[in-house]
């Protein structure tokens, strides 16, 4: 075949390779095809799954009860999530996404500040508006700027507030992270909250199991109370440790809200007891005893920690989407300048996306059961 | 740098050395009598000794342990963990067979060169630890306390609870039958025959193929055994407890000699001891970096290691 | 048994593209070169449910996970294919990389041009330390040690506060725009694009490197790295040159991969990368650049296009390479010349 009818030949079959591919991508509307999309990011799979799907839970339990009980001109919702296992490696691929899919108006997450950070700058900005159920370090605001609120207050509060137990509950304080956005941003909060009766620190690496070299410092420090800034899985090992340590085992262990879930106790067994935990959070089932029921016959398990907190995140999302916004703007203005009823509290957001209320609670275990101890901050 | 923990609590960090040592030789000979025989990583082993350890929990599970409140009585615990130990040594070994079977055999017949093997071992790992990573949900699982552990005596600060006894005396126990095993019966000298030269051992009379799955049938073994004494020792287990304990059983061999069984007891010790040192002085986070270090430190100056390899030539 | 091994052997693409090539003459082979190259510009565009990818953003998906692992694949060929050195560690130079671009370009204002270079410096750096001793080591060995070499960057990158920690770092800038063309967090598009001119830069320095005198030395190394001694071929010289060019590659790569995702994290430089990377070389057809830039390709865009699958996503990675190596060790497009191979035990050849 002639040079010239091949080119032409090549030509032609590009140009309708090009039309059949590139033609009907075109043709796709602007806007969104179906119902507006709210997306729950978290871990719903992996190490974390638990407190990922009593947040989960919650989140969807308000869509489901909005749907059920909207009027007609009011548009329905879609449940959306994505997984990211907790972790910030997947925030990226799965916020693109997010951000690409035109229907979606907010999210209602993430779960841990870390996967939360790697996520922000996409949602910043598509202009996509964030309410974190959980997501405490006090960095976030600066990363996800005009779109990223909390329910919850950060670890600025979290910090004095675990401080002050210790404090409380002794006078030669060592304090542990696992160097997670999380973790070591807490553990940074309280060292300098404790300093005068710091006698030591540690630094542990998610997945640790072996927290002998870190008892072995504790011993030597002669501590009489463990702050550990982390996860439970690794809280959990350390307190076992702790107290089969004939030096360190009537240490006091004081943890933050990354501890404070069932799991904890299911892998620490007895050794949990007497743990001291805070959270800036209340439990479902103290706070609303029907709508605990209700959840308990929707999703077959009991409420866990935040999942009171992810359905009042997403109640505020609803409740902008029933004053007529169903676009990104307008909810994202509605979020910053209105306030909303939610289960046990009424929620606004500062400038800067953290809650005007802001309150931490102090909880420890009882025979196997987390029990609410007392409020100790409120403001 | 804090030393002064390091001298505080020499006696204590020397037990716990030598008792993860003990579990890292176990492990480490499994590496290192396959390298003999076949010149080959068993990137997978790893997974050999992670099989073991959900072995043991699986047996946990089926007698009813979890969340045991009490420990068990002393006879009762013997027994129960003798079963556990003979249970995850047999699942280990025979996993070890299998994985010989169907990831190196076809290659090795073939004369297929050492990358090829490499990758395929490096494929058997992904693949085992991915299968126990969906499997198990990515969680830490627990393991029930069975044995009190209260020090049975102590020396100065290295308290000598039940559990540690029970996994040194094991463990030297496995060490003497291996060496008993090595050098007394067939398989073992058919082992030592093919270490030191394959084809020439054909040529003995040696049935390779039999020699190989023998192989890695006590190296399972042994990884079966450790894991239930891992198990033990902290208590829980997860998809990938695999990899860092294989690494550093790995570095031990290597560190000792890799091909040589002296050579891989001695450097496991070695290694418990630095690492518990190591994570005081520097800070537990930064223990990891010191096995890897010392593993490249050791195969760039002297990669024979302490005694010397087997056989063979390390450098091009 | 057999009747799929000798089909899978006559499957031999390369051969009939190969037996195409030889025929064409030079103005068919300059518009397929532009054609094909026209197309990989074009793919962006291109999404649409039988190519796209349904669950995730096809652009992101373009450029991380297809093009990154491309490059990465045909730096890494470089050293394992071309030269038979095995790598372990290969993630280690696109940390770096990434890093050096993550410090420089969020705090100290470095633009992306700089530290492309930069990047690709450092971890040739890296690749001179490291290759310098361990290059002189066997097989095995220099295996592992690359390895370690590469979990070694990992925690310390986890564990200093220059490299941000655990946290890792975000907000990194992206380049200034250059002819109207905005570089964005949320459009692939232009970080696409700079990967893709990045990659054929690469592949075309392979090709003219690849048949000069340091690609037949490689090649000798690889087949036999005594006999290319004894025959004259500087060997330490070319394996470290084949191991720092390759660093260097994934080392550019790392820079223009942080730019795009705007925030990294040690999470990002697992093992795992390297394996997959390895997997990407092997999978492809070692030391044939082509195969490995399509083996990379299929192995980084199929788990995209099965989703549902991804859970078991490496679980499949691993048992096919175990499968690969025992049907097909050479890859799906293997490279020109094939050894004889003979059954160890009946003394058969084994016909491929």
């Amino acid at each position: 075949m002639s040079l010239v009818k091949r080119s032409i030949g090549v030509a032609a079959s590009v140009a309708v390779a090009f039309a059949t591919f590139v033609a009907p991508a075109q043709a796709a509307p602007a806007g969104c095809n179906g119902n507006i999309k709210l997306v729950f990011q978290g871990g719903l799979t992996g190490g974390a799954a638990q407190t990922g799907i009593g947040e989960y839970n919650g989140f969807r339990l308000a869509i489901l009860q909005y749907n059920e009980k909207k009027t007609a001109s009011q548009p329905k919702v879609e449940v959306a999530s994505i997984d990211t296992q907790a972790s910030g490696s997947q925030s990226p691929a799965l916020a693109l996404k997010t951000v690409n899919d035109r229907c979606v108006v907010g999210v209602v997450g993430g779960m841990y500040s870390g996967e939360t950070a790697a996520a922000l700058p996409y949602y910043l900005k598509a202009g996509l508006p964030v309410i974190s159920p959980s997501a405490t370090n006090p960095t976030l605001p600066s990363v996800g700027g005009d779109v990223f609120h909390r329910v919850v207050a950060n670890d600025l509060v979290q910090g004095p507030a675990m401080s002050k137990i210790a404090k409380r509950e002794g006078k030669r304080i060592f304090v542990v992270d696992d160097q997670t956005t999380y973790g070591k941003g807490l553990a940074d909060i309280i060292k300098k909250d404790v300093k005068a009766t710091l006698v030591g620190k540690d630094s542990v690496t998610e997945g640790t199991t072996n927290f002998s070299s870190v008892v072995a410092k504790v011993k030597k420090a002669k501590a009489d109370v463990v702050v550990y800034a982390g996860y439970y899985p690794e809280a959990s090992k350390f307190i076992k440790q702790l107290r089969n340590n004939a030096a360190t085992k009537n240490v006091k262990f004081v943890s933050g809200d990354g501890v404070l879930d069932e799991e904890y106790i299911l892998l620490a067994g007895k050794y949990a007891n007497n743990t001291y935990l805070t959270a800036p959070a209340y439990f479902l089932g103290a706070a609303d005893k029907a709508l605990t029921a209700t959840y308990k016959k929707e999703y077959g398990v009991n409420p866990r920690i935040y999942t009171l907190e992810a359905y009042n995140a997403t109640l505020f999302f609803l409740e902008a989407i029933k004053a007529g916004n169903t676009d990104k703007p307008s909810i994202l203005k509605f979020i910053n300048t209105k306030s909303v009823k939610g289960i046990g509290t009424t929620m606004k957001f500062d400038k800067a996306g953290e809650p005007s209320k802001k309150f931490i609670n102090e909880f420890t275990v009882k025979n196997g059961k987390i029990a609410y101890v007392r409020n100790l901050i409120n403001r | 740098m804090d030393f002064s923990i390091l001298w505080s609590e020499f006696f204590g960090l020397t037990l716990d050395g030598i008792v993860v040592g003990a579990i890292y030789a176990l492990v480490s000979l499994g590496y290192t009598l396959v390298y003999g025989v076949l010149r080959l990583i068993n990137f997978a082993h790893s997974e050999i000794f992670m099989i073991g350890t959900f072995t043991s929990l699986g047996l946990s599970i089926v007698f009813g342990y979890t969340g045991l409140e009490e420990p068990l009585g002393i006879v009762l615990f013997f027994f129960v963990f003798l079963v556990m130990a003979l249970a995850s040594g047999i699942a280990s070994g025979m996993s070890a067979v299998l994985l010989e079977f169907v990831a190196y055999r076809r290659l090795r017949r073939r004369g297929a060169n050492r990358l090829s093997s490499l990758i395929s071992a490096i494929g058997a790992s992904f693949f085992l630890v991915e299968l126990f990573r969906l499997t198990t949900e990515s969680k830490d699982w627990d393991f029930p306390r069975m044995l009190s552990k209260d020090p049975v005596f102590s020396i100065s600060t290295a308290y000598f609870t039940l559990d540690k006894i029970i996994i040194l005396l094991g463990a030297f126990g496995l060490m003497f039958g291996l060496d008993r095993i090595i050098n007394t019966t067939r398989l073992g000298r058919g082992i030592r025959a093919v270490s030191q030269d394959e084809k020439t051992a054909i040529l003995m009379g040696v049935n390779v193929d039999r020699v190989i799955s023998f192989t890695f049938l006590l190296g399972g073994v042994l990884a079966g055994f450790a894991s239930t004494f891992y198990m033990l020792f902290y208590e829980s287990t997860k998809f990938n407890v695999g990899f860092l304990l294989g690494i550093s059983a790995f570095t031990a061999a290597v560190l000792g000699g890799i091909g040589n069984i002296r050579g891989a007891l001695v450097g496991s010790f070695v290694l418990g001891l630095l690492q518990q040192y190591s994570s005081v002085v520097l800070g537990y986070n930064w223990r990891d970096v010191v096995t890897f270090v010392i593993l490249v430190f050791v195969l760039l100056f002297k990669p024979t290691g302490l005694f010397g390899e087997a056989i063979q030539r390390a450098r091009v | 048994m057999s009747s799929y091994k000798t089909v899978l052997s006559k499957i031999n693409l390369r051969d009939s593209f190969g037996a195409w090539w030889e025929n064409a003459t030079k103005r068919q082979r300059i518009i397929f070169r532009v054609a094909l190259i026209g197309l990989f510009y074009a793919l962006p565009f291109l999404d649409n449910p039988i190519i796209g990818t349904p669950e995730t953003n096809f652009q992101s998906v373009l450029f991380y996970p297809l093009a990154v692992f491309v490059v990465m694949a045909v730096g890494l060929n470089i050293v394992v294919g071309k030269s038979g050195i095995l790598d372990l560690g290969y993630v280690a130079f696109f940390a770096i990389g990434a890093y050096t671009h993550a410090v420089l370009g969020t705090f100290y204002g470095v633009n992306l041009w700089i530290n492309i270079i930069l990047g690709a410096a450092f971890a040739m750096v890296a690749g001179v330390i490291l290759g310098l001793p361990a290059l002189r080591l066997r097989g095995d060995y220099l295996a592992i040690i690359t390895l370690g070499f590469g979990e070694i960057v990992r925690i310390v990158a986890l564990n200093l506060e220059f490299t941000g920690g655990a946290a890792g770092i975000q907000g990194i800038p992206a380049p200034p725009n250059i002819f109207n063309v905005t570089f964005d967090v949320l459009d692939p598009k232009p970080h696409y694009w700079l990967m893709l001119t990045f990659t054929m830069l690469v592949v075309w320095m392979y090709m003219r490197l690849g048949k000069r005198r340091p690609g037949r030395a490689w090649e000798a190394i690889r087949e036999d790295e005594d006999v290319a001694e004894f025959m004259g071929v500087e060997t330490t010289k070319y394996k470290l040159w084949a191991f720092v060019l390759g660093g260097a590659i994934g080392g550019g790569a790392g820079a223009i991969y942080a730019s795009q995702v705007a925030s990294i994290l040690p999470d990002y430089f697992t093992l795992n990368v390297s394996i997959l990377v390895l997997a990407c070389v092997v999978f492809g057809g070692m030391g044939n650049i082509w195969g490995v830039i399509a083996g990379a390709a299929l192995l980084q865009y199929l788990p995209e296009k099965l989703r549902f699958l991804s859970e078991t996503r490496i679980l499949i990675f691993g048992l096919l390479m175990v499968v690969m190596m025992n049907i097909r060790p050479d890859g799906l497009f293997p490279r020109k010349k094939r050894e004889k191979v003979y059954d160890k035990v009946t003394g058969q050849e084994i016909s491929r």
